[in-house]
């Protein structure tokens, strides 16, 4: 350890650098006229157009990537190699102008809170995977077992993942058997955006009662570049990662490549001693190749991604009882991802998306504790999907129309007990949308605006019976120019979520058929204010979910799902991040009040009105980034309060809140022919001893250092 | 000072945060002692005791006793012994070994990685004899030294174990896909027999009548066909059986009767002709009205009482529920999370 850190030391003592002055302004591009209050959000930041439509800032470092949005225009994505004045011409939404360039990314949610990442060597240093960006959001809690490769899973509004849906280049890839998406599969290296949406929102469709995170890969602005990533960690990890991106005119081709390896012995307290975790190794490679086409009014882009993952499932730790597990678990997986925009003159936007997967899993149990028989288990899934939206622009007025479709398999062999299943199932799935977003500007400019939004949706599964379910969601939105940059909305959704395979599979053992979807009824107001110094957003959520489905013990650890809960979810989110000093110091905090019950059934029952299991009432997260020309430091603070992992919140079994401390400094500077940067992190700076879930310990005390080369 | 700046917000919210309660411990005359099994993996089984004179249950009394340390997870059995209680925990690798007049622990015997003790069975202040679920075998135990005397396999997942006729008998449940007993000499662990009877036999009963009495669970599909193998323990023959369906589960006799569980209920069955009774006279749902499962059945000849174990919905905590020998209930008390084991005991002086 002393070596490893005395290594790291000598790095960050390099010449420091000045930073670069940037002056951008944003003009209509139909009526040359200037755009106020236009956003420009670079890595260190976000900036606003004045009243002239010019905004000026500095950045440390070139190059650097911006993207100039505002409501009711296209968004543009640029890469800055110096520093200078910059025109930026914004298309509105409804004009019909041919050689247009326009990301996947949208500028903000008109009727919830929402945030948006771009992904950057910072990030990708201070982070193993995106759930710790995740976490830092506010509505969130990841729930996790510990070490690198662990699985990872969101909980948003005290809701289970299965209910947060998670897209990939638009498509979704919540895994069809489990309904989860394991977050720790997902590296900073191989993303560029991660944007997270609260709730379900009258602009888009199909997201559910927890939301909805979209990673995104392969832009289309992004430029030509070649970075390598190494990463070593006190664990014993090692990973490293490599990024081609070339531009040939109006097409791209872009790998990314990753490999990481730790046998993951990470510290942790128990029992009174510092232990060792043991069988928690990953090793994982993953393969990405995205190619793309923007070229007057269509972009295109196909991505296919391959990766291989073994990793040790190490179990809990009890008492007397620390090296539960050799089960071993793999995947590998193979995706292919086509996504097309087209934009046409009457100002009709079209979105198509076209995804096939396929999985292969296995699980070997050398001791057969967790997999009776031959203490193997192999299963495969496979996937393909269609989607298509249509959208359409009039003066004041959004109309937008969708589809999906998707056919799942799953291929399952092996014995559960004595349950002798050997089964294929397969299911055929989609949906249609219908949306409408209405602008009114009041007569009186300082009254401002007003937009309505509404959508209804329609979802079917053929499996296990034929079912269809009806969605809505309806919202409003108002900017009093007198109260600006305040902006108030409210939303009101039902929302529905079919089981997934696992849930109607193992509902069948022992008779227990007749699993039906869960129903969701959520309420939701706000206040969100941005301007150029400070960003906020407050919001009150209340959800009333039907029907929910909770695996139940049985018996020799067997566990069944059944449609048996009714639950109660309301809290506050407040957001808030700060630039005091644009370019050098950034601020930011959220904390989350929640209060997850469960209700059902009386008050003889006592779980009735008690707090579901694993929801902390309070986390709070606060992150300081401090830029002092080519050295960074970034710090980050998470508190996550007590939870309890019995129904019926026994004193006896609770979990302590625990508070996270992570710290990171690094620093930038020219490497031969490369701009490079180094830094060193180091998490649980505080030692903290504490668990996210009930007998699955968190490393104490642990360092990562990792090395980014930007070659020119 | 740092750590106070920064955490001022974070503080306050922490302070909110209510102490935990201690209970009293009580040293137990006549009562029940009841094994919470705890949830699998979450470290909280519990011991809890009723005192039958005062009517009131202390749960968590081992970790009372014991500096608040854990009992451990998953503990599945219990055999006592004089004023000695041993306790397999299964997946904390051990059998707990706890003085009843103090609940205080007096060692324990580590079972090593996968020992995972099941059931067990005392039959002296020196001897004892356990399955290991995950291993296949039956251990004999030296209870005075804390050791293993010597180690026999057994068929797949080892559940239920008694002794009688200086034999022990083993039921291999093989989590459904087992119908074996194997016999085993108690001396020195040589195998005797194996003795075929119905699938998953997890629960044997033993009045010392000359015959043990198997349950077998049988398969979990939805049916459930299982049954009761009455068997000779000196030809190691199954002499008579009764089919039941419904995953025929808990047993245990009263003066006259043997009481098994299954997915209706408690039936009574005469152990002389092994006929069963066609109603239950304890339904499942007076008991488990969530999913109508009985997880332990006792029966307290003082009393004349039949115990039941609620495991509610399994993720909080439990009760027992008191019958009279028609079936009627007669009162309830609380325990910890999903009660297993309840053993009648009476101190003596």
């Amino acid at each position: 350890m002393n070596n490893f850190l005395r290594f790291v030391v000598l790095i960050f003592f390099l010449a420091s650098g000045l930073q670069a002055q940037i002056t951008v302004s944003v003009i209509d591009s139909s009526t040359s006229s200037n755009l106020v209050n236009a956003e420009i959000l670079v890595p260190q930041g976000r900036f606003f157009t004045n009243s002239e439509g010019v905004a000026e800032f500095q950045v440390p470092t070139f190059p650097t990537d911006i993207i100039v949005s505002h409501t009711s225009y296209h968004s543009r994505q640029f890469h800055l190699k110096s520093a200078g004045i910059y025109i930026v011409r914004l298309q509105p939404l409804s004009l019909n102008i041919p050689l247009i360039t326009v990301t996947a990314v949208q500028p903000g949610n008109l009727f919830g809170n929402s945030g948006r990442v771009l992904i950057d060597d910072k990030i990708r240093s201070v982070t193993r995977d995106i759930s710790t960006v995740i976490n830092r959001f506010s509505g969130t809690y990841i729930k996790e077992y510990g070490g690198s490769g662990s699985l990872k899973t969101i909980s948003f509004r005290g809701l289970s993942s299965e209910n947060t849906e998670v897209l990939f280049n638009e498509i979704n890839i919540n895994d069809a058997a489990t309904g989860l998406a394991d977050l720790s599969d997902h590296s900073a290296n191989m993303i560029d955006i991660l944007e997270m949406q609260h709730g379900i929102s009258p602009e888009d469709g199909f997201a559910g009662a927890g939301g909805r995170i979209k990673m995104t890969s392969g832009l289309w602005d992004t430029p030509s570049h070649t970075r390598i990533s190494l990463k070593a960690d006190s664990d014993q990890l090692f990973s490293s990662a490599l990024s081609l991106r070339k531009n040939m005119g109006s097409y791209f081709l872009e790998i990314n490549t990753e490999n990481v390896n730790s046998p993951n012995r990470y510290s942790y307290f128990f029992d009174g001693q510092t232990r060792t975790r043991e069988n928690a190794f990953i090793n994982k490679k993953q393969f990405s190749i995205s190619a793309g086409k923007s070229y007057e009014s269509n972009l295109t882009r196909i991505y296919l991604k391959y990766s291989d993952k073994i990793n040790g499932l190490p179990g809990f730790v009890v008492s007397n009882n620390y090296d539960w597990s050799k089960t071993r678990s793999g995947s590998e997986t193979r995706m292919l991802i086509l996504n097309n925009y087209q934009y046409f003159d009457s100002g009709l936007i079209n979105s198509f998306s076209f995804s096939a997967s396929g999985s292969k899993l296995f699980l070997a149990d050398p001791d057969r504790r967790m997999i009776s028989g031959s203490g193997e288990k192999k299963t495969s899934t496979s996937d393909i999907r269609i989607q298509n939206k249509l959208e359409f622009g009039l003066e004041g007025t959004k109309l937008s129309a969708g589809l999906n479709l998707a056919k799942a398999e799953l291929n399952s062999s092996g014995e559960i007990f004595s349950a002798y299943r050997s089964d294929s199932i397969d299911r055929l799935s989609g949906g249609f949308f219908i949306n409408a977003v209405f602008e009114h500007i009041f007569e009186k400019e300082t009254d401002g605006g007003i937009n309505a939004g509404l959508i209804f949706e329609n979802e079917f599964a053929d499996f296990p019976e034929k079912t269809s379910v009806n969605g809505v969601s309806a919202g409003l939105s108002y900017s009093p120019r007198y109260l600006s940059p305040f902006r108030f909305y409210t939303t009101y959704s039902i929302d529905n979520r079919f089981p997934t395979f696992n849930e109607i599979y193992y509902a069948s053992l022992f008779n227990h058929t007749g699993l039906t979807r869960e129903k969701f009824k959520t309420f939701e107001a706000g206040i969100s204010a941005r301007t150029s110094s400070y960003d906020l957003e407050i919001s009150y959520f209340n959800i009333l979910g039907d029907g929910l489905i909770v695996w139940t013990p049985f018996r020799a650890i067997i566990q069944v799902p059944r449609n048996i809960r009714t639950v109660r979810s309301y809290g506050l989110e407040v957001s808030a991040s700060s630039s005091p000093f644009p370019g050098t110091l950034r601020l930011g905090a959220n904390y989350t009040w929640l209060n997850a019950i469960n209700k059902t059934g009386n008050d003889n029952d006592n779980a009735y009105n008690k707090r579901l299991i694993y929801t902390p009432s309070h986390k709070v997260s606060l992150n300081a980034e401090l830029i002092f020309g080519r050295i960074f430091t970034i710090l980050d603070l998470m508190y996550a309060g007590s939870r309890y992992y019995t129904a019926d919140n026994d004193s006896h079994n609770k979990l302590k809140g625990y508070l996270v401390t992570d710290f990171s400094a690094g620093i930038n500077f020219p490497l031969l022919s490369s701009n490079a940067s180094a830094s060193l992190t180091v998490y649980n700076l505080l030692n903290a001893q504490y668990f996210v879930i009930q007998s699955y310990p968190m490393p104490l005390r642990n360092y990562s250092f990792t090395l980014n080369l930007n070659l020119i | 000072m740092k750590k106070l700046i920064l955490l001022s917000f974070v503080f306050v919210i922490v302070s909110c945060e209510t102490p935990v309660e201690t209970p009293p411990l009580v040293i137990p005359e006549f009562g029940y002692i009841v094994v919470n099994e705890g949830v699998y993996g979450q470290n909280n089984s519990s011991i809890t005791f009723y005192d039958v004179n005062t009517g009131l249950a202390t749960n968590n009394v081992f970790s009372e006793a014991n500096s608040g340390n854990p009992l451990g997870d998953t503990a599945n059995d219990l055999d006592v012994f004089g004023s000695t209680a041993y306790i397999a925990v299964d997946n904390s690798n051990k059998i707990e070994i706890v003085d009843l007049n103090t609940y205080k622990s007096k060692g324990i015997i580590d079972m090593g990685p996968g020992g995972s003790p099941r059931e067990l069975v005392v039959t002296s202040s020196k001897t004892g004899f356990v399955t290991s679920l995950l291993s296949n075998k039956v251990h004999k135990l030296d209870l005075i030294n804390k050791s293993i005397v010597w180690s026999a396999e057994t068929g797949a997942y080892p559940e239920g174990i008694t002794q009688s006729a200086g034999k022990i008998f083993v039921a291999n449940s093989g989590f459904g896909a087992s119908n074996t007993l194997s016999v085993f000499d108690t001396l020195n662990g040589n195998k005797i027999s194996d003795i075929q009877i119905g699938f998953n036999p997890r629960v044997l009963v033993n009045r010392n009548d000359g015959y043990i009495y198997a349950v077998c669970t049988g398969v979990y599909d939805g049916i459930g066909k299982g049954g009761v193998y009455k068997i000779n323990t000196s030809t190691l023959v199954s002499v008579d059986s009764v089919l039941i369906d419904g995953n025929p589960g808990e047993a245990c006799f009263t003066d006259s009767h043997l009481l098994v569980t299954n997915s209706l209920g408690v039936f009574r069955i005469e152990p002389d002709n092994m006929s069963i009774e066609t109603e239950a006279i304890i339904s499942a749902s007076t008991v488990n009205p969530i999913y109508g499962i009985i997880y332990a059945l006792a029966y307290d000849p003082v009393e004349k009482l039949i115990l039941a174990g609620n495991p509610k919905d399994f993720i909080q905590n439990g009760e027992i529920i008191k019958f009279d020998l028609n079936g009627k209930k007669t009162g309830s008390f609380d325990t910890g999370l999903n009660p297993g084991t309840i053993a009648v005991y009476k101190k003596k002086f």
